[in-house]
């Protein structure tokens, strides 16, 4: 069974934006992947990789547009 | 009348509950003693890497606990880091202590934090989730003064000290003065437990006896034995409640060595025993309640110091029972009533 790719994707958009809030930077790459590989991992094997690349990209743009 | 609901966030340590899990286990208690419908609501702060700390934010800052179960959440009561950036509109902190390797343990042995570019943001991020959480609290109150001074010092926050009676409150009880000194607690090396036992060098008349297990456990068994005090030392690793009060209760007088504690019950617990407590003038906590010639000893921390105030206590027994009286007149001030009352109140509760 494999979770739901809207569902993630609104997880990701959700969680990138509270690690913004708890002071992540962009700069902050490999938290930002370790984030990206946690939520990723709630993917199926063959959807991983591109959702690992999605929430990247989501996860610096939450932190580039920090308050 | 619905009684008002409140929740306790507290963080978990699996495997290792101490003071910490007892305190919020307790305040949740007293709540529900008070007509309140409270609960615990825990998560583990896993400590493996350095994202481990802030995926522990993170799950905090994403809960909303604003309504659970279909009915409103009146107020929520966070404790510790990180559980203070859970999200509610009237929350709460009561402050036991920050992430000290971060603040003030860094740099010295006890913090694990290094000058590297992702110990330093690692450190610059608890910063901000501390900033977060506390600043948009209604209140926050801090454990102790200790305490306290460090939010102001560290991250520029007010808060208000606000104690409580130590756990096995309403057992505790005096009994003569036996002929062993007492100390209690964990044997980790930020506690110093060396230090009673090199005083104890310095006071050949004085015994001690050691409750508490720790990773400085075989150390200090074989530094004993090195300064030649064995035999005036009793180990105890575990001690069941009715133990702990028979020991308090025996005791001469109460040791509390650690540096920079943030409030520590030891020195309640004694004082509720009527014995007097001899502690360091960098203690922190302690020296909240322990005063100089009034209420016990207040020594440089150095092992010649505390061997010269156990050395006294040897000497001159007949002054400790009136230090210890004194102590026992001022934890006794400290109840669950007025600590409830000041959370509710803040809370903007009133209670049923």
């Amino acid at each position: 069974m494999t979770a739901d790719p809207e569902v993630l994707r609104q997880l990701a958009r959700d969680s990138a934006e509270r690690l913004t809030e708890l002071g992540v930077r962009a700069g902050d790459s490999r938290w930002i992947r370790t984030h990206a590989e946690t939520i990723a991992s709630l993917a199926g094997r063959r959807r991983r990789i591109g959702f690992f690349d999605y929430l990247s990209r989501l996860a610096r743009r939450a932190a580039r547009t920090a308050r | 009348m619905t009684p008002p609901r409140v929740l306790v966030a507290a963080v978990q340590s699996p495997f290792s509950g101490g003071g910490a899990e007892r305190h919020v286990r307790r305040l949740t208690e007293e709540l529900v003693a008070r007509g309140i419908e409270a609960d615990l609501v825990t998560i583990p702060l896993i400590e493996r890497t350095r994202f481990d700390l802030l995926r522990s934010a993170l799950a905090w800052r994403s809960l909303d606990l604003e309504e659970v179960a279909g009915r409103p959440v009146d107020a929520v009561i966070a404790t510790r880091f990180p559980s203070y950036v859970v999200r509610h509109p009237n929350k709460i902190a009561w402050v036991i202590h920050q992430y000290r390797q971060a603040y003030d343990q860094f740099g010295t042995p006890w913090s694990d934090f290094s000058s590297s570019t992702e110990d330093r943001r690692t450190r610059e991020t608890i910063a901000a989730v501390d900033r977060l959480g506390l600043t948009e609290s209604r209140k926050v109150f801090a454990n102790s003064r200790t305490v306290a001074a460090r939010l102001r010092r560290f991250n520029g926050i007010e808060s208000e000290p606000l104690y409580h009676p130590p756990p096995l409150v309403g057992r505790y009880r005096t009994g003569p003065f036996g002929d062993y000194a007492l100390t209690v607690g964990r044997l980790d090396g930020w506690k110093r437990p060396d230090l009673p036992l090199r005083a104890l060098a310095h006071a050949p008349a004085a015994r001690l006896t050691v409750v508490g297990q720790g990773p400085e456990e075989e150390r200090l068994k074989r530094l004993s034995r090195e300064l030649e005090i064995d035999e005036r030392v009793r180990w105890i690793p575990r001690a069941d409640d009715d133990a702990l009060l028979d020991l308090y209760a025996g005791a001469r007088l109460v040791v509390v060595a650690p540096e920079e504690e943030d409030l520590g019950y030891v020195p309640l617990e004694a004082f509720l025993s009527g014995k007097p407590v001899l502690t360091t003038t960098d203690a922190g906590g302690p020296l909240e309640f322990v005063s100089d010639g009034e209420t016990g000893f207040v020594v440089p921390p150095r092992p010649e110091a505390l061997g010269a105030a156990l050395a006294l206590a040897w000497e001159r027994p007949a002054a400790l029972e009136e230090l210890g009286r004194r102590g026992r007149a001022r934890a006794s001030q400290l109840s669950w009533d007025s600590t409830i009352d000041s959370l509710l109140s803040a809370a903007r509760i009133r209670r049923p």
